[in-house]
């Protein structure tokens, strides 16, 4: 049993934080909050010559053909510098793309991981609910035609595609949609974290040819569900590097703010909160690279191990975040401070893929399942 | 990362596996497993005598004290084992996790032949005689003294919280032996026969209702020199390594423990109704369960990644700390939970035995036993996060 990164993981980890490092300081990152896409295009071409759009495609599909302990990796610095914009949803799009068999699936999954092109994966219907079952979706295709709506959708508004799971003729499948097909509407809701912009995208017999239906039945559900777990690591991963950041940027402040003639960190009651932000960070840590690695070897446990990353990540940024505003005092509450930028991507990521209570619920029913 | 066994680790697991398939006692007292149960004691050093016959007690100790020779992964593999077969707990918590490696480290040749084989059979029952009225989380204040007379120690004064004194063979003692050195400075670590003449043990009921730890009162009790642990004045040191092994192992007693508390919790309810409907199919007791899964699936993971560093050759420093403060609190929240899905019988004494309103209340020792979580986010704050006490 090896519970580590290996030497080559490390030096991703390396380089990844070099690049956030030198391309975005906070500075940067406000920037480009402002804007609506979020990133700048040579930025975007940097990261697809990088891999970085497609480290764990294989390499039959111009991927870098990693690990998801790889994809981990950078999903976790990524979190640390707070890095913006579509790498998410587009990471999210390359995981599901990469389950499904089909032609159409795999020169958009090139042109995705290439950077040619952007897709962005619409799930969310308006009821809220992560858990996507056929019978529960409100989006459908039929004769041809999709109707429906999608919220909460990262970065509509600079997609070239928007892959989406719909009904059809009762079962679940994927369709892929262009972004500028009729009876597609792209609107900006933004959400409590600016650095992914939010769209309600809404279809209005929009036109669905047989080839851009890319899974159904059985296959569409497997595919999502594999893209579901890659992606509750990457959600999980980002918090820690959230965390990670906090818990950094709350020693340093504590060491050197002073308040009755002493450094704040000195007395025992910051210590506890900076203590109690080390074991949270240390035991998401765990969580993370145990569902990072079940999801990679495709275990037994890959499911549950996905849900309890999740679940517990989602409560330990949080929580991270209370605490790191609350020892900063007053300057943690500003807008000048980098914290909120942190700590509103942590109540984002929160909500990615289901919250807390929802993979508590999911983990339970699946526990409880077994016979006695 | 690879979490996979390797085959030679998962060659040694199916050994133990067979084992265990022949060697668990059925029944055994599952239920109401209270500390102060006479019968419960003689029946986990049957156990224990059983492990060791069979050559699995001890498994990371060194061959040559009677050990299996192993490393801290199957250390952890003969704990998961250990539950997957629902086989009783070990005995050894305190002789084979914490004094058994003290003495590995600090023992004289002599202590080593002499005390080692005999904590494996568990002819030798430890506890640890550290804690003071006047000593808890200030340990290094302690006031009990011994005196050199000739060859022996004179010792006198009174330890608390003392568990498993009532039954232990020895006691690991620290005591004063230089009054006028700094705190840190003046203790020394002494092993002490509890059937030694002045040596008396008054059992603590606790809020549990239990008799499982000790007042022990020594009065002119005569300790052989040759049996301090270690160099003289300093036995704060050779009591760290105790409560490091301390802080780092009992998270496997305690995962064990947390892991047949959850199972039995399932089961209840995949047969328990309310509202018409079983408990397991209540999404209320759903998301309990999950939590409660989650708590305990940290504390696994935790201590895996700790063990891999251990493996590794990383000494465990703060790390104890990290654990302690996980697995007492991950705990703590279980029984939690455990109530509050089960409702108002579960407090009774003829439900389950009265194992859930047990273990709700024993759980209130575990964030103070060991060090308080307040000493440990201390250790965290001063010694991983380098934030001082002044400046």
């Amino acid at each position: 049993m090896h519970f580590e990164l290996s030497r080559a993981q490390r030096l991703l980890a390396d380089s990844v934080r070099e690049f956030c490092q030198r391309e975005f300081p906070s500075s940067r990152v406000r920037e480009l909050m402002e804007t609506e896409a979020a990133m700048e295009d040579r930025l975007w071409r940097e990261f697809a010559d990088q891999g970085w759009l497609g480290l764990h495609v294989s390499e039959q599909n111009d991927g870098l053909g990693l690990g998801i302990v790889d994809l981990a990796v950078l999903a976790e610095e990524f979190g640390r510098a707070c890095v913006p914009g579509p790498w998410f949803t587009c990471t999210w799009a390359a995981s599901l793309l990469q389950q499904i068999d089909s032609e159409t699936a795999r020169r958009l999954l090139s042109s995705l991981v290439n950077g040619t092109d952007k897709v962005s994966v619409a799930a969310l219907e308006d009821d809220g609910d992560w858990q996507i079952r056929p019978e529960r979706l409100a989006s459908e295709v039929a004769d041809g035609r999709l109707t429906g709506h999608k919220q909460c959708v990262h970065h509509a508004g600079q997609a070239d595609w928007l892959l989406l799971p719909v009904r059809c003729s009762g079962t679940m499948a994927v369709v892929v949609v262009p972004a500028d097909a009729d009876g597609v509407q792209i609107e900006k809701t933004p959400g409590i974290d600016p650095t992914r912009t939010l769209y309600r995208v809404s279809f209005r017999e929009t036109p669905v040819a047989d080839d851009q239906i890319l899974a159904t039945g059985g296959q569409a559900a497997d595919a999502w569900d594999a893209a579901t777990r890659i992606m509750c690591v990457v959600t999980s991963a980002e918090s820690l590097g959230l965390q990670e950041w906090m818990l950094a940027a709350t020693v340093d402040y504590v060491r050197t703010r002073r308040q009755f003639g002493r450094t704040v960190g000195s007395f025992q009651a910051v210590q506890h909160h900076c203590a109690n932000m080390l074991q949270m960070t240390d035991s998401a840590r765990a969580a993370v690279w145990h569902a990072a690695w079940a999801v990679q070897e495709e275990t037994a446990q890959a499911d549950l191990a996905a849900s309890t990353a999740a679940a517990w990540t989602s409560e330990t940024a949080r929580r991270c975040g209370n605490l790191a505003i609350q020892c900063h005092g007053g300057i943690g509450f500003t807008w000048e401070h980098d914290l909120h930028l942190y700590y509103r991507r942590a109540k984002a990521c929160e909500f990615l893929l289901g919250d807390a209570s929802f993979h508590r619920e999911k983990l339970g029913r699946t526990i409880l399942a077994g016979a006695d | 990362m690879d979490l996979n066994l390797t085959p030679e680790e998962a060659a040694w697991r199916d050994r133990l596996r067979a084992w265990l398939k022949d060697n668990v006692p059925e029944p055994w007292p599952q239920e109401r497993r209270t500390e102060s149960d006479a019968d419960y004691w003689q029946f986990l050093r049957d156990w224990q005598r059983r492990l060791y016959d069979g050559g699995w007690a001890g498994v990371s100790w060194p061959k040559e004290y009677g050990g299996g020779g192993a490393g801290p992964v199957q250390q952890s593999i003969f704990l998961r084992e250990i539950v997957r077969a629902r086989a009783p707990e070990s005995l050894g918590v305190i002789g084979e996790q914490l004094v058994g490696p003290t003495l590995i480290v600090w023992g004289t040749p002599e202590q080593k032949q002499r005390f080692l084989p005999r904590i494996l059979t568990a002819e030798h029952v430890w506890c640890q005689g550290y804690s003071e009225p006047n000593s808890g989380s200030d340990l290094a204040s302690l006031t009990t003294r011994a005196v050199r007379d000739g060859d022996e120690f004179v010792v006198n004064g009174q330890k608390i919280w003392t568990s498993f004194a009532h039954i232990a063979d020895w006691c690991l003692l620290l005591v004063r032996t230089d009054p006028d050195a700094p705190k840190h400075k003046g203790i020394t670590c002494l092993l002490v026969d509890m059937k030694s003449e002045g040596v008396s043990t008054r059992p603590l009921r606790q809020m549990s209702g239990d008799a499982g730890f000790n007042e022990v009162f020594f009065t002119d009790v005569r300790v052989p020199a040759e049996n301090r642990l270690g160099p003289l004045n300093e036995g704060w040191r050779v009591g760290l390594t105790v409560l490091m092994n301390e802080r780092a192992n009992l998270g496997t007693a305690m995962y064990v423990y947390m892991h047949n508390a959850l199972e039995q919790l399932v089961t209840r309810c995949r047969q328990r109704t309310r509202r018409g409907r079983r408990l397991a199919d209540d999404p209320r007791v759903q998301e309990k369960i999950g939590q409660a899964w989650t708590e305990l699936e940290i504390v696994r993971l935790s201590m895996d990644r700790a063990l891999s560093r251990m493996s590794a050759g990383q000494t465990p420093g703060s790390e104890g700390s990290l654990l302690k403060l996980g697995w007492s609190e991950a705990n703590q929240r279980l029984v939690q939970l455990s109530m509050e899905i089960l409702g108002d019988a579960s407090q009774l004494s003829t439900f389950d035995g009265g194992t859930w309103a047990y273990r709700y209340l024993r759980a209130r020792g575990n964030t103070i036993e060991g060090g308080t979580s307040e000493i440990q986010r201390n250790i965290l704050a001063e010694r991983v996060l380098g934030l001082g006490k002044s400046g």
